[in-house]
Order: structure tokens, then C-alpha cells, then sequence
């Protein structure tokens, strides 16, 4: 067998870990797929038994989210096509559009960008990864506002 | 191997010439990285960055004795002059996408806290990445983290008083080692900082933040006091409970434990309410 249940372990480990709702890896003719959550569950949500039952699960506040997993499905509506190039978060956390707070923004609508422009920072527990972006063109969107919590993929900005 | 450092007294280098950051030494200590010690550097970040620029990925890491433009968080500049601290910015490769990175803080803290442990001193760390010793800041964390084709490149940059001069000024009470008694020399505490790295950085390169859960619970500051958490959308407030699988801070708030990935985390005062 040439995926063999510690490459499958591994896997589950590095799924485990991130939050990813669903793994498919193909190697020659085999293939896995791990997933772990129903379908468009909030990414953010982690499934960790926790000693306290959340009894209800709010309105997700700042970046924090329930303890517990929503066992309902909560439908998220279908993404908007977007004329251009989107650029993507690589990662869940929180988005920023300055450097610091009050200083000028990296981006404005209408703005050409070089590629390798900083387009804006997403932070999560203080590791901050600068969003570089791959394309030249102009800012025709920003889709987030400065603090806002984004989720992996969530579309930031689109270039024209 | 990058030897930047200037022998010569000059105004930049005096108050390092009684505990002198030497290269060569810190190397022996820490054969793992390549080592650069510069007299005075922008940011030891900034620096880093450069290396990358040039191509060298390889592991490293970027000392000043001092810094113009020290980072903080926030954009807030990190005050580091002379000889008074440990500045300091490990370049890191890694085979984790971006997305599995998250954690590194901590697990960067957990290391700073081995290594000090190393000299006696016992600091605890604040959620997710300041040093503190009795309940003071001792030092700081900042990691960047760049997506690469062959995963990401960890830039973890790390702040440490040592001896500040009296009377200098941070935006928060500060402690630094040499208020225990006279501090190590500072090119061992480097070596030393810098081999924990390698082996907490690669334990997290294997499995992530799972396996550090226990050594969190030793070293955290917050857990089971009441805590305020500042964030983009106002404040929370409740029971900090330790971190859960990911690092992410757990918080009893209203009967209910939500975890959070973002924000100033800070004791209440009991009557703070």
C-alpha cells in the first residue's frame, strides 16, 4: 500500500491543526479525503469539548467564536463574482489596512499597484503576514474594512 | 558566515563594550543558524527581510547590539539602545503553508521562557506572546510570515530588556534581568535563546501547537484571573482559561468558554468591572 496509515495519521494531524474543513490528497491512483465538518460550517469554529456547554451560540463577537461547534448547518450564501483579479486571505485572522493604527492606508480605490505592493496585513496571535500583491493593476474593491475578522479564502481586494 | 560586528568604541558600541554580542561565540553555541551581529541596524526585521531579498533563506538569525526603528506591535517602535537588551530576528524556513503557521507566537514565547529558565530566571508568558517577569513586560514577540513556494519563511523577532538605562520610558511598566542581579552575558543568553528555537521550531514543524499545550499551562500568566481583551470591535471581558488546541485564548464569559484569535489581552483588576 503506498499511502500507508502513518502518511494518513500525519494528515489528520496537520488537519487537526488547521482549519480546514476538508483535506483531499491524490497520489497516483489513491486518493484520501478527510473531512471533518459538515459542509459550510463557519471555518473559524472549532469542534474542542470544552467543560462549559455553550447553551447558545451567538452572534460571533471580534474574532472569538464558540467553544463548542455549531452542530446546525448555517448556509453562506454564494460569493459574488468579482470582474478581476481577487486577492485572498492565506489565513484566518484579523485583516488591517495600515500599518499602524492612524497612519495613511496601504491601499485606496483607484490605486495602481506594482506587483510586490503591500495590499494589506493579516494578523492571527501576533503573527502578522503581509498580503503582497502578485499583479499589477488598479484597486477597483476592498472588501474588508481595517479589524475586521477574515476567514482562509475570504476574498480582500480585487485588481483590475 | 555574515560578521558585521564593529571592535571599535564608538558612540553606537560603548554601552556594548562591557557585554559584547559576539558572533563568533553565539555560532559556537548555536551552529544550526548562519549569524549576523551588527553595531546598529534599522530593525533586525528589516534586516532579515534583506537576507530574503538576496535569496538566502537558509536559517539565520539577525542581531543589533542597538536599533534605530526597532518594531513593536502596531507599528509602535521597540526601544533598544545600546547594550541594554537582546534584539534579535530569526529567519525560518518551513515546509507549513501559511495557514498551519498559526501558533508560532506562541510557541516562540514557550522558547524564550526555556531559555530563560536556563539562567533562573522563571518568566511567565501573557497571551499570546509577551514575556513577562513579576507581572512586568521583559520583553516581546513579533512574527512575520511570508507565503513561499515551498511553504512559508517564519521572520520571529525578538525584544528582551536586559539592562535599560534608568528612566527609560515604554508604553507599559517594564522589567529587565539585570533587576534579579547582574545579568548573563548576553552572547549566552543569545546561543541559548537560539537553540531553543530550533528545537520548539521544530517540534511545531512536526505537529504543530498540539504537543506545547502542557508546557503552555506552565508558563501562562493569565490563566483562571479575570481578563479584558481589546480588539477591533470593542472589548470582552471574563475568565481566561488557558488556550485550546490551536493557541487560541480561552475565555469564560457569561457561563459560555469562546475562544479568540486576536486582541490585547490584559488583567482586570478585581474591582474593574
Amino acid at each position: 500500500m503506498a499511502m500507508d496509515i502513518r502518511k494518513i495519521k500525519k494528515l489528520i494531524e496537520l488537519l487537526e491543526e488547521s482549519n480546514l474543513a476538508e483535506l483531499e490528497i491524490r497520489e497516483g491512483e489513491e486518493t484520501v479525503r478527510l473531512s471533518r465538518w459538515p459542509k459550510n460550517l463557519p471555518v473559524a469554529t472549532t469542534p474542542m469539548p470544552s467543560p462549559i456547554q455553550a447553551q447558545v451560540v451567538p452572534a460571533v463577537p471580534m474574532a472569538g467564536v464558540p467553544a463548542t461547534a455549531d452542530p446546525a448547518p448555517t448556509g453562506k450564501p454564494a460569493e459574488p463574482q468579482y470582474e478581476g483579479q481577487v486577492v485572498r486571505s492565506p489565513m484566518v485572522g484579523t485583516y488591517y489596512g495600515a500599518s499602524a493604527p492612524g497612519a495613511a492606508p496601504f491601499i485606496k480605490i483607484g490605486q495602481q499597484i506594482k506587483v510586490g505592493d503591500t495590499l494589506g496585513i493579516i494578523e492571527a496571535m501576533k503573527m502578522f503576514n503581509p498580503i503582497e500583491s502578485e499583479v499589477a493593476g488598479t484597486i477597483v474593491k476592498i472588501l474588508v474594512e481595517n479589524g475586521q475578522p477574515v476567514e482562509f479564502d475570504e476574498p480582500l481586494v480585487v485588481v483590475q | 558566515m555574515a560578521f558585521a560586528y564593529f571592535p571599535f568604541p564608538t558612540e553606537a558600541t560603548r554601552g556594548a563594550m562591557s557585554d559584547p554580542l559576539d558572533a563568533a561565540r553565539i555560532a559556537a553555541l548555536c551552529p544550526t543558524f548562519e549569524i549576523e551581529v551588527h553595531a546598529r541596524l534599522d530593525s533586525t526585521q528589516e534586516r532579515a527581510r534583506g537576507r530574503l531579498r538576496e535569496g538566502r533563506r537558509e536559517p539565520a538569525a539577525v542581531f543589533a547590539d542597538s536599533q534605530s526603528a526597532g518594531r513593536g506591535q502596531h507599528g509602535r517602535v521597540w526601544q533598544s539602545p545600546p547594550g541594554a537588551g537582546l534584539y534579535c530576528t530569526v529567519l525560518w524556513p518551513s515546509a507549513r503553508p501559511l495557514l498551519a503557521q498559526v501558533g508560532a507566537s506562541l510557541v516562540a514565547g514557550l522558547a524564550v521562557r526555556a531559555a530563560l529558565t536556563g539562567f533562573g530566571v522563571d518568566a511567565r508568558l501573557k497571551w499570546p506572546n509577551d514575556v513577562w517577569l513579576r507581572g512586568r513586560k521583559l520583553g516581546g514577540i513579533l512574527i512575520e510570515a511570508l507565503g513561499t513556494d515551498a511553504g512559508s519563511t517564519l521572520l520571529v523577532g525578538i525584544g528582551l530588556n536586559v539592562a535599560l538605562p534608568a528612566g527609560t520610558v515604554i508604553d507599559q511598566p517594564w522589567v529587565d534581568l539585570a533587576a534579579l542581579g547582574p545579568p548573563p552575558p548576553r552572547a549566552l543568553l543569545a546561543g541559548a535563546l537560539l537553540r531553543r528555537l530550533h528545537e520548539h521550531l521544530t517540534r511545531f514543524e512536526h505537529s504543530g501547537f498540539a504537543g506545547f499545550e502542557e508546557e503552555w499551562a506552565a508558563a501562562d500568566a493569565l490563566a483562571g484571573r479575570p481578563v479584558r481583551l481589546r480588539g477591533a470591535g470593542g472589548d470582552e471581558t471574563g475568565q481566561a482559561l488557558g488556550v485550546d488546541a490551536l493557541g487560541r485564548l480561552r475565555i469564560l464569559q457569561d457561563g459560555r468558554v469562546l475562544v479568540y484569535a486576536a486582541g490585547e489581552a490584559s488583567i482586570r483588576e478585581t474591582d474593574d468591572v
